[in-house]
């Protein structure tokens, strides 16, 4: 009968659009729960003004951060230089706002290299099991048994200072944490009823990963990486601080508080404003990251 | 061969444990006639959501065999077991956890159709899928929603059509109104009554509830401790059981009839583990009758003169 | 006979992310001393909530709106927590609540957690205390008590750790105990065995139950009077055998019906359009109207008081 069968779908069409102009999409209701939650809100707000000063650092400020100016260092904050200058003269301001840059450039690739590795190899181990599972989390248990910023001094001392290598040496560590959350996920997802019910209507494996479990551990995924966001920051800065990471006279917050140690008596902006720089940047990522937790969870409902 | 449309045979499945083999499901063996209602009833742990995973080919059965129209299927290759899939299907208990919470109706049920090669545009699905969704009882509106919008009772109605897109030729029901409220409860099951005479499905109903296999069923199984004890007809067993751990189990269900005042207790103790079970007759420590054989010799189904099959040794 | 407890238009609301959820509104409910009384209704209609004012374990965010819960004369809206905690909760009200697993202490032995409830009660010998857990673990029908003092809590079953639970409570001697869906997470034979502990205290003690559940069935073996609950307010409340035999409200008409029993045909059990209304916003006048077959326009716009129609007889619904 396909006459009815065409009635039938153009009604079901018709139906559906109706309904689609009442609704509004989940994507807009996932930024309504966060919209909500205040500090969330306050955490994005923060981010979107690191991120504004980064892409914007040229235009904010008339400075160079390397012009160094011999006859003017250490000077107090002023008019001419709002945060007062380092002990080479340059603008800390200006210099932060650099810092801005590579900051988040460190911060971002980091991410992206240890939650890539980590989260595939997260999947891999929780979905396979046995040697591989064995294999990868016996491999997490080693890396996991040193201190996080020792071995990525050693990696970086191996190495070689700079960018580059404080993002391979986090790396290196820092995936164990994501490959931890997203394989118990897995672990807890594929034991579920829905799976299940995928196997029992035919589903092949791959479409299983790829329809059922995938999209069931993405939120978990996305919140580990904005928890880890303001790690890997605070990490970068460590290192850099402790002087293998990013290298003089590079414009980074970490090597300003290092630089700024030996006047912190006479010229305490150095530090201070690099060290908030530092705090600000990880607490909007941190508001963030418990916002989208909230947000992206539809069943979970606070009472 | 076997005469039966589906057919079980002696299917074990055990589970290796720190403790020993648990063993869930033990020598069970069963015959389903095409278009009939099979109920198997028995506590938690009895084994029966094991069983129909085991006949479904979810879980790959220790030994024994399963006959599906006459083809051996427990030991089918993966290839036909995909094929099998379009011929059983199951209903979970609880439809808050067996519908993919990140996918619409609509992909929840296009799924089966497109896995199978049933429908092959975005049309037909469409069109199968508002089919499915008004045998239901729902509307076509429904498709764009998420699980989490629905209600407990339109939730299961999702996870029966699912059961259903495949166009299977029997349907497993695991319990598939405890997870629901009583007022909704009859509308599942009117449902389900319909669906069966459209599509001429043969049922096969798990539940620990003993008055919902009454009402479902006209052929029955009781299953303890991983073992059938009793199989027959459903009026037959519901009249008159005659394993003692059937006639205890029918006697604990409170019968809403404020005149009738609560019945004598028969069943005492819990059910054991299903490791390390006891010897000979798996219910002897709980029975009233039990006797030496009892402890020593393991009773077999054995054919009674009103065709059901019972596995105690008072009846051999 | 004087009724031990008295709930009168109790209206409580929750406040949470998606706004604010009515769960009780005007709860009237009266609680005979020495009866067991019934408390039915479905997921979210409020027994549980009901339950847990009484004993005074309301989560925070939870606001009690107007009413009044009189237990003995006492207005329990109006104690404090330490008052509750001194007066009411163990000593004169008890709770039994679905999952007994929680409930218990995992990490001591049967014999302390009741020795321990014992010595609440009254100041007295070692000796003493063991002998009346003894005695009170032989009221719930526990086998094997001296080797069950030395267990713990997982190495138990559930039907026993419930019954353990039962002793425990009984051991404080209280006046009033709620059983919240006790049996719900049991099987039929140990349910069986559960209830039968119920009706032996019953033709022992002078105790007050009020039994919280979603199966009529199990109520029909233990109870005088049942209330019905549906979306937040009590329809009707009744002797077990008029609710059964006479049911008036719509509502518990189709519920008695919808039962499955030994004699039930699929083709006349009742059904109910619709499902459980959730109580944000929640429908006008009579909550139960969009699912009723015989709601009148009148029944969205008046909320029908509970009056009486018979002894012992309240139905509240606007056609009666």
């Amino acid at each position: 009968m396909p006459e009815r069968d065409e009635a039938l779908y153009q009604e079901a069409i018709e139906d559906i659009r109706n309904l689609k102009k009442q609704r509004s999409s989940q994507l807009y209701l996932v930024w309504l729960r966060f919209k909500k939650n205040k500090l969330a809100f306050v955490g994005l707000v923060m981010v979107c003004i690191v991120l504004l000063v980064a892409l914007l650092a040229p235009i904010l400020t008339p400075y160079d951060p390397y012009e160094t100016d011999p006859f003017n260092r250490l000077q107090p904050p002023s008019r001419q230089n709002w945060l007062g200058t380092d002990e080479l003269g340059r603008d800390v301001l200006t210099r932060l706002f650099y810092g801005t840059r590579i900051a988040l450039l460190i911060g971002v690739l980091i991410v992206l290299f240890e939650g890539t590795i980590g989260i595939t190899l997260g999947i891999l181990s929780g979905f396979f099991g046995g040697v591989i599972d064995n294999i990868v989390m016996r491999l997490v248990d080693i890396l996991r048994s040193f201190p996080v910023i020792i071995l990525a001094m050693a990696i970086a001392g191996i190495m070689g200072q700079g960018i580059f290598n404080v993002i391979i040496a986090m790396g290196i560590v820092g995936w164990t944490t994501y490959a931890r959350m997203v394989r118990s996920k897995i672990l807890s997802i594929k034991e579920s009823d829905y799976v299940e019910a995928a196997r029992s209507i035919g589903e092949s494996r791959v479409s299983i990963i790829i329809r059922y479990i995938l999209p069931n551990a993405l939120p978990t995924a996305i919140i580990m990486v904005c928890i880890m966001m303001p790690t890997a920051l605070i990490a970068s800065s460590t290192l850099s601080f402790l002087g293998v990471g990013v290298m003089p006279p590079t414009a980074d917050w970490g090597s300003m508080i290092s630089a700024g140690r030996d006047y912190l008596l006479n010229a305490p902006w150095i530090s201070t404003s690099a060290g908030f720089a530092i705090m600000f940047a990880v607490l909007g990522f941190n508001f963030i990251g418990d916002g989208f937790r909230d947000a992206l969870d539809p069943t979970t409902k606070r009472s | 061969m076997s005469e039966s449309w589906l057919s079980v045979k002696n299917l074990s499945k055990h589970f290796d444990t720190s403790k020993g083999p648990l063993k869930a499901v033990d020598s069970v063996s069963l015959d389903v006639n095409k278009g009939d209602s099979y109920g198997l009833v028995g506590e938690s742990g009895c084994g029966k959501s094991t069983l129909i995973r085991t006949i479904l080919r979810l879980l790959e059965p220790t030994s024994g065999e399963i006959f599906l129209e006459g083809r051996e299927i427990a030991k089918a290759s993966r290839q036909s077991i995909r094929n099998l899939r379009r011929k059983m299907s199951l209903v979970f208990q609880s439809p808050h956890s067996s519908l993919n919470p990140r996918m619409t109706v609509y992909d929840t049920l296009a799924r089966p159709l497109l896995v199978h090669g049933i429908t092959r545009n975005k049309k037909d699905t469409t069109i199968e899928i508002v089919r499915l969704l008004k045998l239901m009882g729902l509307q076509a509106e429904h498709m764009i929603r998420y699980p989490h919008e629905l209600s407990g009772g339109q939730k299961q109605r999702i996870a029966i059509a699912r059961a259903l897109a495949v166009g299977p030729e029997i349907v497993f029901l695991d319990e598939p109104t405890s997870a629901l409220d009583v007022s909704v409860q009859t509308k599942i099951l009117k449902l389900l009554d319909l669906a069966k005479k459209e599509k001429q499905l043969t049922y096969f109903y798990i539940s620990h509830d003993i008055n919902l296999i009454r009402v479902v069923s006209d052929k029955m199984g009781v299953m303890y401790l991983g073992k059938l004890v009793e199989i027959g007809e459903t009026s037959t067993i519901m009249k008159k059981p005659f394993h003692p751990y059937a006639v205890g189990l029918f006697k604990a269900v409170p019968d809403p009839d404020p005149d009738k005042k609560l019945p004598e207790l028969l069943l005492t103790g819990e059910v054991p583990s299903p490791v390390n079970t006891p010897s000979g007759c798996v219910f002897h420590p709980r029975c009233p009758f039990t006797w030496d054989r009892c402890r020593k010799e393991v009773p077999v189904l054995l054919k009674q003169e009103d065709g059901r099959g019972v596995a105690c040794h008072k009846y051999s | 006979m004087s009724k031990i407890l008295t709930i009168k238009d109790l209206k409580l609301s929750f406040d949470t992310e998606e706004g604010t959820v009515e769960a009780l509104d005007g709860v009237d409910l009266e609680v005979e001393e020495g009866h067991f009384h019934g408390l039915i209704g479905e997921t979210g209609c409020g027994k549980t909530i009901t339950g847990m004012t009484i004993i005074g374990l309301l989560d925070s965010n939870a606001r009690i709106d107007r009413g009044e819960v009189n237990f003995r004369g006492r207005n329990l809206l109006k104690l404090t927590e330490k008052q509750f905690q001194r007066d009411i909760r163990g000593k004169e009200v008890a709770m039994v609540f679905q999952d007994p697993a929680s409930s218990l202490d995992p990490v001591f032995n049967i014999r302390d957690q009741m020795i321990e409830a014992v010595r609440l009660s009254r100041k007295d010998s070692w000796e003493s205390y063991e002998k009346t857990v003894k005695e009170l673990l032989k009221q719930v029908n526990l086998p094997d008590i001296d080797t069950l003092l030395d267990k713990y809590p997982h190495q138990l079953s559930g039907g026993m750790r419930q019954r353990v639970m039962i002793a425990m409570m009984l051991g404080r001697d209280p006046s009033m105990l709620i059983a919240d869906e006790p049996t719900t997470a049991l099987d039929v034979s140990v349910q069986a065995q559960f209830l039968k502990v119920l009706v032996d205290l019953k033709k022992t003690t002078n105790l007050t139950v009020l039994y919280i559940t979603h199966n009529l069935a199990v109520l029909t073996e233990i109870c005088e009077e049942v209330s019905v609950m549906y979306a937040g307010r009590v329809v009707e409340t009744a002797s077990i055998r008029d609710v059964f035999h006479k049911p008036s409200h719509p509502y518990t008409y189709k519920l008695v019906h919808s039962i499955l029993k030994a004699d039930s045909l699929l083709d006349v059990l009742e059904e109910i359009p619709g499902a459980v209304p959730r109580l944000i916003n929640p429908p006008s006048g009579c909550r139960f109207h969009p699912r009723c077959d015989e709601a009148v326009s009148e029944c969205s716009k008046t909320i029908p008081p509970l009056k009486e129609i018979g002894t012992n007889h309240s139905v509240a619904c606007l056609r009666r």
